[in-house]
């Protein structure tokens, strides 16, 4: 019937993106809404010369998606891509939500097949779970987080005044559900409560982590916490773009897309060195 | 108090008249309307208009005479319309959607004149020999004569001042089809009640993309736009693709009233609820709401979501419009209710049409100068509803204490069980209310011991669970017992037609028996089924058809972006009557997913 099915084998996790069988492979995560068209303009500057493939919540995790944590959810899909035949190494690739899913699936990899690629982190700001950790650590900017977190949150935080539309816990983005059809709102509360229970690990693995430059007010560019997960090289590049405009504006998404088919390339005249 | 604008001794018609050529004048540099097939200037409107008089005098036709027009195109019909009321003849607006076939028995009510429609429909349309050739007119002709013929700078004198004024076509509360006569007085009582009431003035700026053949459409769109020297958008068909870009226009063209019906306004809430700053530009007044009933909830998520205020008015095509307002007054609003009467009399009568006590239901029986003249060729029809010039309008409805009206229910789905009578709306809108409830619906079915019973189909908000108990506990705190359902459905979502409507027939089928089961498709019902997912990703991708397949992927299709992907989801779930789970939504990477999902659902259907 269709694309997927007609390929054997590829498991129900895994979407062929492109037709390309060589060049190694980039995984790109599913973000909250459980798809991965966030990576559709990357995916077109990379086509040419990478297998791409979006990973994606297959019918049975989906309905036990209430038991299944982030952690478990990532290990099924580097257990998929382990069993699978895509063309290596196989890179990871994550934006926003997406990444925390990246990272943990490329530590799992990571543990299934050693020479596994590159993890590529899209954006994604990583907290500390711990409050005094993180005034400790950014005393300033997490009192301006907190004082912008209770500007936009005073109704909610009010007794039995919640706004079912806002997804905010303190620590996590924002999520308003408005911004989503009603048809993707059920698998977006999931995912979004995973990523609330979420406690990282640090990784001996490296990482490429791509910053959107343009920061809230008061915010730093800095390594979005990151730095204290990865033992390995972490690479910071930075591009154009906020958050959201990153890979939503085309310009921007073209420029991203380049700096990371530049980054695949030094890491494969690096392994070619080795 | 409402007063008739009109002077005595004045027809009506004359009135009306020297009202539009006044506005075609006085308006002259202005535009009139941006329509699906262009803009229009007051200026090219009055020559057009003068244009088409011309063009009907010279087919023979006079005033009084009924003339059926259905057609795609827009400006035509709206041209024809006004040039029509303005020449005394009594237009007659079709669905642009009809049928050949259908189109022949539309004639069969109206019995027109001449009848202006599209070559397509005229191609397949058995007009029964009926009309001579010259007045079977394709709406090519129309732009033709609009194009070639010079303006004759003035009207043909009427020599008959015409008796009716427009002709509405409704089902209203029966199936039979009926065209609603109504009178240039009645629709000079509606305009000036609308005057009095919404305060339309020549800075009026509308947004109505109903069809021109509803009355709300029609009335509220180019009649009023001209009547008050205002303004109309109707450019951007309504689509839930189109929604997004439609919801730019209210600030891009300084829109001030957006005229809607509660299923696009549904739709409107839904999808539109990530540009809540939609209505709060300087000119936006309020978005008007009627046609059917407006329950409590959409209601108060829209004013809530969009900072605006929503008015609902009550009103039927035998009314003109509307008879009841809620809003914009702060005294006539209650969220939930109807309102209260302006330029006619409300009562609430009794079986024996006496008036009820304050908070008794009753059906509601209006009369006043918009009440229409009645059932054009049907006098028996017209006899049941229109006794002594008050018209009786098969609601059932009751006064609260702030003299406010609620509405109760329609004569028709009421139902009795177990000796008492229910009406299911007043138990949809009490459902409404609960907490937790996106939508919600009561209906009775076929009961044994009963008699009928009532059930209520209920579809939790997300995040939230509700139960059969929840409900039924709910209902007994606010209900009677026998008005509380005997059982609840609780779904996903209810079902719903092209048109937004509950599909109650459809809940009701699926409680008592199932339809005989259907063959399984085959493989050509497959290839169907994609060619319509396909036609549907075409529209959400802006993209030719052809080159879409069940292959069809994010990642090899232009226009299927991530805001494409949501339209698409939402648009199949329309078009099919269906709702994708979550897993399903999640595992849709290509049409191919999407066909295998609505193939299963179709078949679980039937």
């Amino acid at each position: 019937m269709n694309m997927q099915q007609s390929r054997n084998t590829l498991p129900r996790t895994l979407l062929r993106m492109n037709g390309l069988e060589t060049g190694g492979s980039i995984v790109f995560l599913p973000d909250f809404g459980g798809n991965v068209i966030y990576a559709q303009p990357i995916q077109k500057v990379l086509s040419k010369e990478f297998s791409c493939f979006g990973a994606r919540l297959a019918p049975d995790m989906v309905e036990s998606l209430d038991t299944l944590s982030l952690v478990e959810i990532a290990m099924r899909f580097a257990v998929d891509i382990h069993q699978s035949d895509i063309p290596r190494p196989v890179h990871i690739s994550g934006f926003s939500f997406a990444g925390l899913l990246a990272f943990e699936t490329a530590r799992h990899l990571s543990t299934l097949e050693p020479a596994t690629g590159e993890l590529f982190i899209l954006d994604t700001r990583i907290r500390s779970r711990r409050l005094i950790t993180r005034f400790l650590h950014n005393p300033i900017q997490e009192f301006l987080y907190a004082a912008r977190y209770a500007f936009r949150n005073w109704r909610s935080l009010l007794p039995g005044s919640s706004d079912p539309l806002i997804l905010h816990r303190y620590g996590q983005i924002r999520m308003d559900l408005g911004k989503h059809a009603e048809a993707h709102r059920t698998i977006i509360r999931q995912m979004y409560a995973k990523m609330a229970q979420y406690h990282p690990r640090p990784w001996t693995g490296s990482a490429t982590l791509f910053r959107a430059e343009e920061v809230q007010w008061g915010n730093r560019l800095d390594d979005l916490g990151w730095g204290h997960l990865i033992d390995g090289p972490l690479t910071l590049v930075n591009v154009p773009g906020d958050h959201l405009s990153m890979l939503r504006t085309a310009e921007n998404a073209a420029v991203l897309a380049d700096k990371m088919r530049l980054q695949l390339e030094t890491i494969q005249k690096e392994s070619g060195d080795v | 108090m409402f007063e008739m604008p009109i002077k005595p001794g004045i027809h009506p018609f004359d009135h009306f008249c020297a009202h539009l050529d006044r506005m075609l004048d006085a308006n002259a540099a202005k535009e009139f309307a941006d329509l699906a097939n262009g803009p229009v200037s007051y200026e090219a409107l009055a020559r057009d208009m003068r244009c088409l008089g011309a063009a009907f005098a010279a087919n023979g036709l006079v005033a009084g005479d009924r003339v059926l027009v259905a057609s795609k195109d827009e400006g035509a019909t709206v041209k024809l319309f006004l040039a029509l009321l303005r020449a005394g003849m009594t237009p007659v607006i079709g669905d642009a959607e009809l049928t050949g076939p259908e189109l022949g028995e539309l004639m069969e009510v109206c019995d027109p004149a001449a009848l202006y429609a599209d070559e397509a429909m005229l191609a397949n349309a058995d007009t029964g020999g009926k009309l001579s050739p010259s007045r079977i007119i394709p709406i090519s002709d129309v732009r033709e004569t609009l194009s070639k013929t010079p303006d004759p700078g003035s009207w043909p004198t009427v020599e008959t001042r015409p008796e009716v004024a427009l002709l509405v076509l409704t089902s209203g509360t029966t199936s039979t089809p009926k065209a609603v006569e109504l009178t240039h007085e009645n629709l000079i009582a509606q305009l000036a009640i609308f005057k009095d009431i919404y305060g339309f003035d020549s800075a009026t700026r509308l947004l109505n993309l109903l069809p021109l053949h509803h009355v709300d459409g029609l009335i509220r769109g180019p009649l009023v736009a001209l009547w008050f020297g205002g303004y109309l958008y109707r450019k951007t068909p309504f689509s839930v693709q189109n929604v997004p870009a439609i919801l730019e226009k209210f600030r891009e063209k300084n829109i001030t009233h957006f005229i809607t019906v509660p299923a696009m306004l549904r739709i409107v809430a839904r999808i539109g609820c990530d540009t809540r700053e939609t209505f709060t530009g300087p000119d936006f007044r309020f978005i008007l709401c009627s046609a059917d009933l407006l329950d409590a909830q959409l209601w108060r998520h829209v004013e809530e979501t969009f900072k605006t205020p929503v008015v609902n008015a009550y009103g039927l095509s035998e009314v003109v419009c509307d008879a009841l307002f809620a809003g914009p007054d702060e005294a006539t609003r209650r969220i939930g209710s109807l309102g209260r009467p302006h330029g006619c009399t409300a009562e609430v009568l009794d079986n024996d049409l006496r008036p009820v006590a304050e908070g008794e239901t009753g059906e509601l029986v209006l009369s006043g100068p918009t009440v229409m003249r009645g059932y054009f060729n049907a006098p028996d029809i017209t006899a049941n509803v229109l006794r002594d010039g008050a018209f009786h309008t098969g609601d059932y409805v009751r006064v609260g204490p702030d003299g406010l009206f609620d509405f109760v229910g329609r004569k028709k789905t009421a139902i009795v069980s177990a000796g008492a009578t229910i009406h299911p709306e007043t138990v949809t809108i009490i459902l409404s209310t609960m907490p937790g409830v996106a939508e919600a619906v009561a209906f009775g079915v076929p009961d044994a011991t009963r008699g009928e019973k009532l059930v209520a189909a209920i579809a939790p908000q997300p995040g939230h669970e509700i139960t059969a108990a929840d409900a039924s506990a709910f209902c007994r705190k606010h209900l009677s017992a026998e008005r509380t359902p005997a059982e609840f459905r609780i779904m996903a979502s209810l079902p719903r037609g092209a048109s937004g409507k509950v599909l109650i027939a459809e809940l009701t089928a699926a409680e008592t028996q199932k339809p005989p089961s259907e063959p399984a498709p085959d493989a050509d019902d497959t290839a169907d089924l994609e060619e319509k997912v396909c036609a549907v990703a075409a529209r959400c991708f802006n993209v030719d058809a052809a080159g879409l397949s069940a292959e069809s992927t994010p990642f090899n299709t232009d226009g299927w972006d991530s805001l494409a992907h949501m339209t698409l989801i939402e648009e199949l779930e329309l078009t099919f009557d269906m709702q994708f789970s979550a897993a399903e939504i999640a595992s849709i990477a290509s049409l191919g997913d999407a066909i295998e999902f609505i193939e299963g659902a179709l078949d679980a259907n039937a």
